[in-house]
C-alpha cells in the first residue's frame, strides 16, 4: 500500500511539473500549427499571420486599404520596361541581434530562396531572375516584366533572412527583423513572440508580446474565446457566427477577404470540354441562395478576382439563368475534399442542378491530400476549390490559370489569356495595365473552365479589452496599431 | 529460455512489424507529403522528392527507414521542415505522459475509493450511486464527458480552462475525460474483490480484535484488491494511450497524440511512422509494467 501511495504523490507531482507557463499580453488563437519559421518555406495563411509578425518584408501592404506602403526599402523604381526593379533600403536597419541588416543580405536571401535545393513553395517568383547589391541598394532582373512585384514583397516568403539560416547553421527566427522576435516555439502549442527593440519601426509597437496558439478546432477557438483564453480568434464555427451577426455581438466582426471559392471543371475530357456544357452547369446556380446559406460573410461571385483591389474592378459577365442550354446526360460527379462546410456546398450545388438542369449529380469527398492528388493530376469533372491571394493585385488570381502555371489544374490552355497577362505586364501605365487584366478576366470567364460561386469573408471574435485589431481583407492586422482599450467612463 | 528475453524478443518484434505494417499503409494512402495547395515548381518538388528520398523505390525507402529506426534515428520530418522526428516526439512527449498519468490517477483514485465504499454496504445508497455511476461514465465516450466537463467547469463555474497548456490547471478536465470510464470499471472490479474479502476469515478476525472499520478497508481489504488492480492498468494504459488521442484533439494538448492523427493526415511519413512506432513502444512498456507489478503483489504469478 506504501508504494500505491507513493506512486499517487509521484504521478500528481509529475503532473504539476508538466508544461507550467505564463501567458503572453496578447493570444490568438492561430489555427494550425506553422510547418517552419522559415520565411521562405511559408504555405498557409495561418503562417502568414505568426511570420509577418516575425519577418520584415522590403514593402508592406496595408491591411485595410491594401495599398503597397514602404517596408525595409523606403522606396523603389521599376526600369522604363519593367522588368528591373531597383529597392533602396532605408539607413541603419538591424536584425533582432543587433547586427546591421544590408542590401547584401537581401541578394543573398533571394538566391537561396531561388535555389530548388531550399524548397521554397514560393522559388517560382523568382524563377530565372537576377540580384546585384551595392550600398543600400537591391536590384532585381526579370526574363520578363513583373509590375507586381512590389506587392509581391509584402508577403513574408520574399523577406531577407539572416546570414546563419542562409547558410542552414541558424534555427529559423532565433535572429528575426519583424516588429517581433520569437521568444520560443512550442510545437503544436505556441509560437511566443516578444516586441523587437531593433525593428525600423519600433516606436510604432502593438502588445509587449503576443501568444500564437495552435487551436485547430474552430469550436475549441470559440470555447476559448468566451472563456477569456484567447484575445482574439480569426475563425468562428458558421452556426455561432450566424447567431452572432444576428445579435450584433460588439465582438463579432465580418469582413471580406480576398479570397474566392469556385469549381474547376477537367476540360480536358468530355463533358467538360464542351463550354456549354460548362456554360450551364456554372450558370444555373442561384450564388445568392449560396451565399445565404453560408452567412454571415460571403457574397455572391460572378468574377475570380474579388472586388476591393486598388484601380482594379473585376468585370461583371453575362450570367442567364435558364438560357436554353445544350441536351446533359449524366451521371455527372462532383469532387470536394471532406469537411461539413464542403459538404453543404456540394449538397446545395447537386440540388440546384438537379432543380435548373434536370441532371443528376454524383458527391464524391475525398479527405485533403487524395482530394489534391485527384486534382492535380485531373482526376475529376468538377471540383470545388478556392484560391487566396498572396499579394493585393489582380495577377495574384490571374496568374493561376495561365497554361503554364501548375496550379491551373482544369486543362484549360488559352495562348490569347496568356497574350493578355503579358501584355498587361508589359504595359507601364496602371490604368491600361488594369484594362489589359481585366479583359484577361473577361476571356476567363467567357470560357468558363471555372465558375466562380462566392468571394470569401473572415468572422472574427475581438476581445473588447483591446483596440486596433482590425483583419484587412488579407486576414492579417497592423500589430502596430494594436493596444489596450482605453476605459470611458 | 530467459522470460526477460523473450518478453523483450516478442516486445522488439511486435515493433518491427507494426513499423512495417505502418510503413505500407502511411505509403499506400493517396497523395504524398508534397501535394499541397498551391503546386511546387517541378525543380523545387524533385529537389524535396531527392531530399526525402521519396524518388527512390519503395525497398529502399523500407530499409532506409528500418536502418534509421535500429540506430534510434527517426528521420527528418517532412512536415515540420528541418525539423528531426525525434525531436517533435520528444517535445509532445511529457505532455502525453502527464496526460496518461492523470487519467491513471484518476482511475486509480476515483475507481478504488468508490469500489470499497460500494463494496462495504451491499444493496445501500453508496453502492447503488456507485454502480450506476459507474454504469454512466463508462457509457459515454470521452469527447462527450470532456465537452460536459467544458460545458460545467468552464462556463457554468468558470473554474477551468476549457482548452489549451500552460499549467496544471490545463491537466485536470482532460485527466478526467481520460480517466473517469476507466474509474468505472475499475470501481466494478474492487467492489467485486471487495465483497470476498469482507466476507473472509481475515476481515472477520480483524473485526472481533475491535478494529475500525476504516483501519480493515485501509489495511485489510485494500491491499486484497490490489491484484486485480495491476491486472486491469495494462490494458487501461492501453486504453489511455488510445483515449488519449482524442482528448488531446479536444482540448488541443500539445501531445504525440495529436501527431499520431496529424501526420497521417499531412502525409507525414517519417512522423506518422514514428508516432506509431511510440505508440508501440508505449502499449508494450506499460502492458509489461503491469505484469511486473502484479508479480510483486502476487509472487505465484512471477514465474510465468
Amino acid at each position: 500500500m506504501r508504494v500505491c501511495g507513493r506512486g499517487f504523490l509521484c504521478t500528481a507531482l509529475f503532473i504539476l511539473g508538466a508544461c507550467g507557463q505564463d501567458s503572453a499580453a496578447f493570444r490568438v488563437a492561430n489555427g494550425a500549427d506553422p510547418s517552419s519559421l522559415d520565411p521562405h518555406l511559408i504555405s498557409s495563411v495561418a503562417e502568414g499571420r505568426v511570420l509577418s509578425s516575425l519577418w520584415a518584408g522590403l514593402t508592406r501592404s496595408d491591411p485595410t486599404t491594401l495599398e503597397v506602403l514602404p517596408g525595409l526599402a523606403k522606396s523603389w523604381e521599376s526600369s522604363p520596361d519593367g522588368t528591373a526593379w531597383t529597392f533602396h533600403l532605408r539607413k541603419n536597419l538591424y536584425w533582432s541581434d543587433g547586427s546591421s541588416l544590408t542590401a547584401s543580405d537581401v541578394e543573398s536571401s533571394w538566391l537561396r530562396l531561388q535555389n530548388p535545393a531550399t524548397g521554397a513553395p514560393y522559388q517560382d517568383w523568382l524563377a530565372g531572375a537576377r540580384f546585384s547589391s551595392h550600398l543600400d541598394e537591391v536590384r532585381i532582373q526579370f526574363p520578363a516584366p513583373r509590375p507586381q512585384f512590389p506587392a509581391m514583397c509584402s508577403w513574408p516568403a520574399l523577406a531577407p533572412i539572416p546570414q546563419d539560416l542562409r547558410d542552414g547553421t541558424g534555427t529559423p527566427a532565433s535572429v528575426s527583423s519583424g516588429p517581433y522576435t520569437l521568444e520560443r516555439w512550442k510545437i503544436r502549442d505556441r509560437v511566443r513572440v516578444v516586441r523587437n527593440p531593433f525593428h525600423w519601426d519600433s516606436s510604432h509597437a502593438g502588445p509587449e508580446s503576443i501568444d500564437f496558439l495552435t487551436v485547430e478546432s474552430a469550436f475549441t477557438a470559440l470555447n476559448l474565446f468566451l472563456t477569456g483564453g484567447v484575445d482574439w480568434t480569426p475563425r468562428v464555427p458558421r452556426l455561432a457566427a450566424r447567431n452572432l451577426a444576428r445579435n450584433h455581438h460588439p465582438d463579432f466582426r465580418s469582413s471580406p477577404r480576398l479570397g474566392t471559392s469556385f469549381l474547376r471543371f477537367q476540360v480536358g475530357t468530355p463533358p467538360m470540354n464542351d463550354p456549354t456544357v460548362r456554360k450551364a452547369f456554372s450558370d444555373s446556380i442561384h450564388r445568392g441562395q449560396l451565399a445565404e446559406l453560408l452567412s454571415p460573410g460571403p457574397v455572391p461571385a460572378l468574377s475570380l478576382v474579388p472586388p476591393g483591389l486598388p484601380g482594379y474592378s473585376p468585370p461583371i459577365p453575362g450570367f442567364l439563368l435558364g438560357f436554353p442550354g445544350p441536351e446533359l446526360e449524366g451521371p455527372y460527379e462532383l469532387l470536394f475534399p471532406s469537411s461539413d462546410s464542403n459538404r453543404l456546398v456540394a449538397e446545395f450545388l447537386q440540388d440546384q442542378w438537379k432543380r435548373n438542369l434536370g441532371v443528376e449529380v454524383r458527391l464524391v469527398n475525398q479527405e485533403w491530400k487524395a482530394f489534391l492528388r485527384s486534382q492535380r493530376k485531373g482526376d475529376y469533372q468538377i471540383s470545388l476549390s478556392s484560391w487566396i491571394a498572396d499579394y493585393p493585385d489582380p495577377v495574384a488570381f490571374l496568374e493561376v490559370f495561365r497554361s503554364s502555371s501548375g496550379n491551373n489544374r482544369t486543362g484549360w490552355k488559352n495562348q490569347e489569356f496568356d497574350g493578355l497577362l503579358d501584355r498587361a505586364g508589359r504595359a507601364g501605365d496602371p490604368a491600361t495595365r488594369n484594362a489589359l487584366l481585366q479583359k484577361a478576366e473577361t476571356l476567363l470567364m467567357g470560357n468558363r473552365p471555372i465558375a466562380p460561386l462566392l468571394h470569401e469573408a473572415g468572422s472574427d471574435l475581438v476581445s473588447p479589452r483591446w483596440e486596433g485589431v482590425e483583419p484587412g481583407p488579407m486576414g492579417t492586422v497592423d500589430w502596430g496599431r494594436v493596444r489596450p482599450a482605453t476605459v470611458s467612463g | 529460455m530467459n522470460p526477460f528475453l523473450r518478453r523483450f524478443g516478442a516486445w522488439a518484434f511486435t515493433i518491427l512489424l507494426v513499423h512495417a505494417v505502418a510503413f505500407l499503409l502511411v505509403r499506400g494512402a493517396p497523395g504524398g507529403p508534397l501535394d499541397s495547395a498551391r503546386e511546387l515548381s517541378p525543380q523545387v518538388r524533385a529537389a524535396l522528392e531527392s531530399h526525402y528520398h521519396l524518388d527512390a523505390p519503395l525497398a529502399e525507402q523500407y530499409a532506409r527507414a528500418l536502418g534509421g529506426l535500429l540506430q534510434g534515428d527517426l528521420g527528418p520530418s517532412m512536415h515540420y521542415r528541418g525539423t528531426g522526428v525525434s525531436e517533435v516526439l520528444a517535445a509532445g512527449l511529457p505532455v502525453s505522459l502527464a496526460l496518461g498519468a492523470g487519467g491513471i490517477l484518476v482511475a486509480l483514485l476515483f475507481g478504488i475509493v468508490a469500489g470499497l465504499g460500494a463494496a462495504r454496504r451491499p444493496g445501500g445508497v453508496m453502492d447503488w450511486a456507485v454502480r450506476s455511476g459507474a454504469s454512466l461514465v463508462m457509457g459515454i465516450p470521452n469527447f462527450i464527458l470532456a465537452g460536459l466537463g467544458v460545458a460545467f467547469f468552464s462556463f457554468v463555474l468558470g473554474w477551468l480552462p476549457s482548452a489549451g497548456s500552460g499549467g496544471p490547471a490545463h491537466f485536470i478536465l482532460p485527466s478526467l475525460a481520460l480517466g473517469l470510464p476507466f474509474a468505472g470499471q475499475l470501481s466494478r472490479l474492487v467492489r467485486t474483490r471487495g465483497l470476498e474479502v469482507l466476507a473472509g476469515d481475515a476481515v472477520r478476525a480483524a473485526k472481533a480484535r475491535g478494529l475500525s472499520e476504516f483501519h480493515i478497508l485501509r489495511f485489510h481489504v485494500l491491499p486484497r484488491t490490489l491484484v486485480p488492480v495491476a491486472a486491469f492498468l495494462g490494458p487501461a494504459a492501453a486504453g489511455m494511450l488510445t483515449g488519449s488521442l482524442v482528448v488531446e484533439q479536444v482540448f488541443t494538448l500539445p501531445g504525440i497524440g495529436t501527431h499520431f492523427v496529424q501526420a497521417a493526415l499531412n502525409r507525414d511519413y517519417t512522423l506518422a511512422l514514428g508516432a506509431t512506432v511510440l505508440y508501440t513502444a508505449l502499449l508494450g512498456a506499460a502492458t509489461w509494467a503491469s505484469d511486473i507489478w502484479m508479480a510483486r503483489l502476487d509472487p505465484r504469478l512471477g514465474s510465468r
